[in-house]
């Protein structure tokens, strides 16, 4: 009986039901729609890993194959891409085969990605084709592939040639899929902060949209209560209502979230530049299921809580206890945190300091305190906003509004958190990152504009002739990984000052070192002057000045790659930009998860706003019958969300500048540049905008007729 | 009162909120098929008495008896059971599920206590001519006039067959024609149906529908007096 009924009384109400059901429905599916796509982070990091796999093979990985093969694998570079480049040879009639080719390109045949043999086609052959020497006999398939845009190409050697090239080992299988995404210590406790900050203000935004005409709810089950409904009856009837609008939503964020998928791919690039194949933005089945399962039962759970007090009495709201004041103990775990962050700063500072497990857990636990404490300081924190506007106000307006927020805190707090939580991250990853950046800019070298450094690693004079010019600076190996050159010569061609060091072991690497360093091979220990017998030492680095076109140096990486096949090349431009890359992360995910974490804030004030709204159209109506202007309902409406937001986001900011400021040494503190807080800004004054669309219905809501609705 | 046909019975009831006490040992009777008028200013306690004798509300001490079962000690289920099937309810307002339309605001009580739809709304149906409320079956409560919600009220209170039907102000927001009207309906299909009543109200004219009256002041029954 209770389930037809329930749905009876959910959608009988007219367009009122239907606008209120909609509205949770939209609320709902939006929330799962990001919850699912939250969902997608680690396998896509998981499939992006197992797509690596065969570009990390080595001569240590497993046989898959019962012949061996030669093998050198090049992370090379076109205008700024990595382009990734692989000389195999077979040694036997069935060498390993990495994934997305049938065979193994036999010598002087090459298989390329479709993105590469694109490239190929629009440039000129110098440029980038000759890196590839032989025929072109197909191409590589998804399955060979980091991203549908990738640029690889698979070049069948002679043993004979790639026996003598230095770099090539001799395999006996392809790294294989499968190995797991092992995140350690703080990147682990990253990872789960950072989920919890995502997954927290959709939760809180799937209960606040539970909450929508929760008080007309309350006096509906109380009515039904009077007429003889049992507790259980009343419990069933809410529970169908909501869930039918939940699993309404559920069902449009699901199909939302597979319409979405090719859109959002396109923009998901991992630090590469090129977008994710679709097929690997999926949510994990089981967690899929459960998102799908756990939503619905959420938005009934929350709705079964407010209930309670209609359970109660069947006199509903009229016998409605006061709500009971936010008190003092709700600042404990903000302060314990940020206490727990200053102690085990204070203890890692200590040069004598010994690792303890009390220290990990501390270190651990503490930011996830500041996280928790934010969110149940907000109430207290509206609570007392509320108090001292009442006390301040002048004008009737301000006082209802005050008294609004200081009579129930909790929901205007829900209101503002997500947006005051994501000011907190903000603002810590912002302040993070312009602390590392000031250290990266202390250890900057660059390259004068149009220089390619060429790194040789030990390759002979003679393969490197093409590339000798007479302004070219040659640096060679020099004993205990020192590398020799005539630091003049090097001035000409950078900007590094004189001498170099004889040692990096200083507090202080010059920034010299930058420019011989090869990721994850090689990076100098020193420098010394060249000898009388250096032009017998093998060759480090050549470093080829061109006239600084794209053309002129995608030439010289072309000839380099033909001289010496393991040769890395690196342009002034890559060079500058790779201090920048290190901080890929802040630039690419940040702006995104912010996005993401302000959307789902928004939406929460939006639907917060219109919810307050829809819930006092009846005094509001009757006040505006009584000759209280439009435009005063609307600041009554304004001030309440308005002032908690911006005092909480504040609050979040002043807290993530205090915690960060305590882990940040002296030397590398500092504030971002103004464009940060601008932004940050911008995004406070989006959410109230967002959250002021709602304004409008105002009028709708408190015309005359309001009065005497119900 | 004879105790032969007395239906419910509170004994010493006291009932506070905080500090605040609304009844301070209050006795009262109902008969049979009796309608009685609870008279008292505003705060002297009257609906909290109506809600205690009507298990709404459990009193601090004291007992209530109905048809020799003690409301005060049934658990939860059993006072909404009976709600549903031995009382009715009439109050001031706030009584109507505003989402669902007239004919399914009445048989609410039918749907509740497991009849099926067809059935409960077919008795709606029957009750509404007797109630002068032809026509409106398919309105909702927002597009009634405050005389036609209340009859409504009557018509839903009644149509489970209560034995007691209990009216907390029911004509407190109308005007005395309609206020009249809704007396003379409720009172007349009670009558008609041997329902007792319990009225609470602070007007004279409406507690002269009542066969009894009895006053209440600061949590006590002050007065208890025969019609005439």
């Amino acid at each position: 009986m209770s389930i037809p009924l329930g749905i009876r009384i959910a959608f009988a109400g007219g367009r009122e039901s239907l606008a209120r059901n909609a509205l949770m429905a939209t609320g709902v599916a939006v929330g799962v729609l990001l919850l699912l796509f939250t969902l997608t982070a680690m396998p896509v990091l998981q499939r992006h890993i197992d797509r690596l796999a065969w570009h990390r093979t080595t001569a240590l990985s497993p046989p898959t194959a019962p012949d061996p093969a030669l093998w050198l694998a090049i992370t090379d570079r076109y205008a700024g891409r990595d382009v990734i480049r692989v000389h195999v040879a077979a040694l036997g009639p069935r060498p390993p085969v990495p994934p997305g080719v049938d065979r193994l390109p036999g010598p002087g045949e090459v298989v390329v990605s479709p993105a590469l043999a694109e490239l190929m086609r629009a440039v000129p052959d110098d440029q980038l084709r000759d890196r590839f020497p032989g025929q072109v006999i197909g191409t590589i398939g998804p399955d060979g592939l980091i991203a549908p845009a990738e640029l690889v190409g698979i070049v069948g050697r002679t043993p004979e040639e790639l026996r003598d090239t230095d770099g090539a080992v001799e395999i006996r299988g392809i790294e294989q899929p499968g190995k797991r995404i092992s995140l350690y210590g703080f990147y682990r406790f990253l990872i789960s902060l950072v989920a919890v900050l995502i997954v927290g203000p959709v939760v809180v935004f799937v209960a606040m949209v539970t909450r929508v005409g929760a008080a007309r709810r309350e006096r509906r089950f109380s009515a039904i209560r009077l007429a003889g409904a049992t507790r259980l009856q009343t419990a069933a009837l809410a529970a169908t209502e909501t869930a039918a609008a939940a699993i309404a939503g559920t069902v449009l964020g699901w199909l939302g979230f597979l319409a979405a998928r090719p859109a959002v791919a396109s923009h998901v690039t991992l630090g590469h530049g090129i977008p994710i194949f679709v097929e690997d933005l999926t949510a994990p089945m089981r967690q899929l299921v459960l998102v799908l399962v756990a939503v619905p039962v959420l938005a009934v759970a929350t709705t079964l809580v407010a209930l309670h007090r209609v359970q109660l009495s069947p006199l509903g709201a009229g016998a409605r206890a006061r709500r009971r004041s936010p008190q003092d103990w709700r600042l404990v775990p903000l302060v314990a945190g940020i206490v727990g962050v200053w102690w085990s700063e204070k203890v890692q500072s200590d040069p004598g300091y010994v690792d303890s497990t009390l220290l990990r857990w501390v270190g651990n636990l503490s930011p996830l305190s500041i996280l928790v404490g934010l969110a149940l300081a907000g109430p207290l924190v509206c609570f007392w906003i509320g108090r001292v506007l009442a006390r301040s106000s002048g004008r009737p307006t301000t006082l209802i509004a005050a008294r609004r927020i200081a009579a129930d805190p909790d929901t205007t707090s829900y209101a503002v958190s997500g947006v005051a939580l994501a000011m907190f991250v903000a603002t810590t990853l912002g302040l993070i990152a312009a602390a590392e950046r000031r250290i990266g800019d202390d250890r900057r070298a660059s390259l004068d504009r149009g220089v390619v450094a060429v790194h040789a690693l030990g390759a002979t004079e003679a393969a490197l002739a093409p590339l000798m010019s007479s302004d070219a600076v040659v640096a060679r190996s020099g004993p205990g990984q020192l590398v020799a050159v005539r630091c003049a010569d090097l001035a000409r061609v950078s900007n590094v000052t004189c001498p170099l060091p004889v040692s990096l072991d200083g507090p202080d690497p010059r920034p010299a070192t930058e420019l011989f360093v090869v990721p994850n091979l090689y990076g100098p220990a020193g420098f010394i002057e060249p000898g009388p017998k250096a032009a017998s030492q093998p060759v480090q680095t050549v470093f080829v000045p061109t006239d600084g076109t794209r053309a002129a140096e995608e030439r010289v990486r072309t000839l380099a790659a033909i001289a010496v096949p393991s040769a890395r090349t690196e342009t002034d431009r890559e060079l500058r930009a790779r201090t920048t890359e290190e901080f890929a992360w802040v630039d690419g995910v940040l702006p995104p998860a912010m996005a993401f974490v302000l959307l789902v804030a928004a939406c929460s004030l939006t639907v917060a706003t219109v919810s307050g709204l829809m819930e006092r159209r009846r005094p509001f109506a009757l006040l505006r019958a009584s000759g209280v202007r439009l435009g005063e309902l609307r600041r009554i409406m304004l001030l309440e969300t308005g002032l908690p937001l911006v005092i909480t986001a504040l609050g979040g900011m002043a807290t993530a500048t205090l915690v960060t400021y305590m882990i940040t040494p002296g030397e590398e503190w500092g504030l971002p540049d103004a464009s940060f807080f601008a932004g940050l800004g911008l995004a406070m004054v989006a959410a109230l905008a967002v959250s002021s669309l709602a304004l409008p219905l105002m009028d709708v809501a408190t015309r005359h007729d309001s009065a005497r609705f119900e | 009162m004879s105790g032969d046909t007395r239906l419910l019975t509170g004994r010493g009831l006291h009932k506070s909120f905080g500090p605040t006490p609304a009844l301070r040992g209050m006795d009262l009777g109902v008969d049979a098929g009796e309608v009685l008028a609870v008279m008292g200013p505003s705060g002297s306690g009257k609906s909290t008495l109506l809600h205690c004798l009507a298990g709404i509300l459990t009193p601090d001490a004291g007992e209530v008896t109905f048809d020799g079962r003690r409301v005060d000690l049934m658990p939860d289920r059993e006072r909404s059971r009976l709600r549903r099937s031995e009382f009715g309810f009439v109050f001031q307002f706030g009584q109507l599920v505003p989402e669902l339309p007239v004919l399914e605001n009445v048989a609410l009580p039918l749907l509740l206590g497991g009849r099926g739809r067809r059935v409960a709304v077919a008795a709606a149906f029957e009750w509404l001519p007797r109630l002068g409320l032809d026509g409106l079956g398919h309105r909702l409560p927002g597009e009634l006039s405050g005389g036609q919600g209340q009859r409504v009220a009557i018509a839903r209170a009644l149509i489970a067959g209560p034995r007691l039907v209990f009216a907390d102000e029911p004509t407190g927001s109308l005007d005395s024609v309609a206020a009249d009207d809704v007396m003379e309906l409720l009172v007349t299909a009670a009558k008609a149906e041997r329902v007792g009543v319990v009225v609470v109200t602070h007007e004279p004219r409406v507690a002269a529908y009542a066969d009894r009256r009895v006053t209440v002041r600061d949590g006590r029954v002050v007065q208890p007096a025969a019609v005439p």
